[in-house]
């Protein structure tokens, strides 16, 4: 790059380093540089909308909803994972940003990782709420009953996005392709914390195995890189509670939440005063 | 040209062992996390060269005087004082990782609320108090090695 | 077996291993520390202790239980860290039982020569 051009990277310029790879074209991935306008407040996925408009409208990447809720713009910005619009490029500090695919994926194209591993572990968790009565489930009549104090005990988990950074940022799935990964261990620790679920010792049975919970070692990378707060690591901390409460037999049996019983009393209809307004 | 994209291996973007090395910005745990690996490997090490040493005993006076004047060295003198530090590490990080790991010290879990923060990040000051009780028993173990 | 139990038994070795190693490196190297808890042992290194201690009942139990416990801590400790990485098919599926048979070699190897003093 010019020296000129370098000079001016401060203030109103900013260098995108972006990753290209095209899988039947190049044997690797390679960084390409774009010079873009800095606006205050922009996010990195601002300024990768930029380059597509503008500059080279072959860069490919994932974006939705552009604003932290459905987890598609997963990205490796300045050596961390991070959703891209959830990050602004002022918080980085730097002049000079670069964006890798989400690392301990496939690539698809350029910035766009091969989510697939990632559902495929998720679905073998079994993310649904597992009861014995499956007419209810089929049918149902009523809501089943979950105080406030049982929906507390799963509910930060709930919040995933599965957007997938936490498993680009577990160093354990850096290297084992078969380990179950943050998000489906946090993901079963969900469902088997919910009061309505019946599902325990299946679940138990999936995690506790050679590739499963028990190759978690508390790096916490998952927790920091997670977009929404979920906390990944504390799930599986209490998951491997669990699951030694279950081995030395320590878990009392509970029952799962029963429906939710009809009404005791009807309340009377409100007194409504007639309509003053006549029709012409 | 099929038979070439045929044999073109995919890319891997794993990051492979060097992620457990480095793998960008993180904070303090995940960085703990790889002490307590690269100290875990260390004693193993150490613990074959210790066993194969201490087995000498079996030929008799002679060959464990020999060997023991081996380990007069200070090579191996700094390399004691390396095995004991990186036994200390791995211990105290070993005893935040069994209280945290059976999910004490961590806390209950609370809906998230903006600024988003995680257990381990709120139970920071327990892993520096931790830090701080090994660097003040590393030094006392160097006093000891080189008094 | 679930890996539970393996895991669980790693935890108490792990604690245990701490303490016993922490008694062995007083034992040999911290004199002033360990003649606190009233265990004086001259010269540690030298033949005549080393003997000494080697036809000990009570050392040389606690040498076997040491090496016992280090050794299964630190090999459940390995094959975790090598279950991460991509092995060879016929590796990966026999990888407890290489552990296991090392595991076993080592401690009879390390019996063999504390009994071997222990009776001489």
């Amino acid at each position: 790059m010019a020296e000129k051009e370098k000079k001016a990277l401060t203030g109103e310029k900013l260098m995108f380093r972006v990753q290209r790879y095209e899988p039947t074209r190049d044997g690797k991935p390679y960084l390409e540089e774009f010079i873009i306008p800095f606006a205050k407040g922009m996010t990195v996925l601002d300024g990768l909308n930029y380059i597509k408009e503008k500059i080279d409208s072959t860069l490919v990447f994932r974006t939705s909803c552009r604003m932290g809720v459905c987890g598609s713009c997963g990205m490796l910005i300045n050596g961390f994972p991070e959703l891209a619009c959830h990050t602004p490029v002022e918080e980085l500090g730097k002049d000079v940003i670069e964006i890798k695919s989400m690392p301990n994926y496939g690539i698809i194209k350029d910035l766009v990782p091969d989510l697939t591993p990632l559902f495929e572990r998720h679905k073998a968790i079994k993310p649904y709420i597992v009861r014995s009565d499956s007419e209810e489930l089929e049918e149902p009549t009523a809501e089943y009953t979950q105080s406030p104090q049982e929906l507390e005990k799963y509910l930060q988990f709930s919040y995933c996005l599965k957007c997938g950074l936490c498993l680009a940022a577990c160093p354990t799935s850096a290297t084992d392709a078969l380990f179950l990964g943050p998000q489906s261990l946090a993901q079963a620790y969900r469902y088997c914390a919910d009061n309505r679920d019946e599902g325990l010792r299946e679940r138990i049975a999936l995690v506790d195995s050679g590739h499963g919970v028990w190759l978690c070692h508390l790096a916490g990378a998952c927790s920091e890189a997670c977009p929404k707060g979920v906390d990944p690591a504390l799930a599986i901390q209490l998951l491997k509670r669990t699951v030694l409460a279950q081995t030395l037999r320590l878990q009392k049996k509970k029952e799962a939440a029963p429906i939710a019983p009809p009404p005791s009393e009807t309340k009377p209809k409100l007194p409504v005063p007639e309509f003053t307004a006549k029709s012409p | 040209m099929k038979a070439v994209e045929a044999k073109r291996k995919p890319f891997s973007n794993y990051l492979g062992i060097w992620g457990w090395v480095w793998a960008g910005r993180y904070s303090l745990e995940r960085y703990l996390y790889t002490l307590q690996r690269v100290t875990g490997l260390g004693i193993i090490l150490y613990g074959i060269l210790h066993l194969t040493a201490n087995g000498m005993r079996i030929g008799g006076e002679g060959l464990w005087e020999d060997t023991m004047n081996l380990f007069e060295n200070p090579v191996f003198v700094v390399g004691e004082y390396l095995v004991v530090a990186a036994f200390i590490i791995h211990s105290l990080n070993g005893l935040r990782l069994i209280l945290q790991q059976l999910g004490f010290t961590l806390g209950a879990p609370k809906p998230p609320v903006y600024p988003y923060t995680y257990a381990l990040r709120r139970r920071r000051p327990i892993t520096l108090a931790m830090a701080a009780v090994g660097a003040v028993l590393l030094l006392l173990v160097l006093i000891e090695f080189v008094v | 077996m679930r890996q539970s139990y393996f895991r669980l038994l790693q935890l108490i070795t792990g604690v245990a291993v701490f303490f016993l190693i922490a008694a062995h490196v007083s034992a040999e190297r911290l004199e002033d520390f360990i003649g606190g808890f009233g265990v004086h042992i001259e010269e540690p290194t030298s033949w005549s202790s080393v003997m000494d201690r080697a036809t000990s009942a009570g050392w040389a139990s606690f040498y076997i239980i040491l090496l016992a416990v280090a050794i299964y801590h630190a090999l459940y400790g390995l094959r975790g860290v090598l279950m991460e990485l991509p092995l060879p098919p016929v590796i990966a599926r026999s990888l407890n039982q290489i552990m296991v048979g090392i595991g076993v070699a080592v401690f009879g190897c390390g019996t063999f020569i504390a009994l071997n003093a222990y009776y001489s």
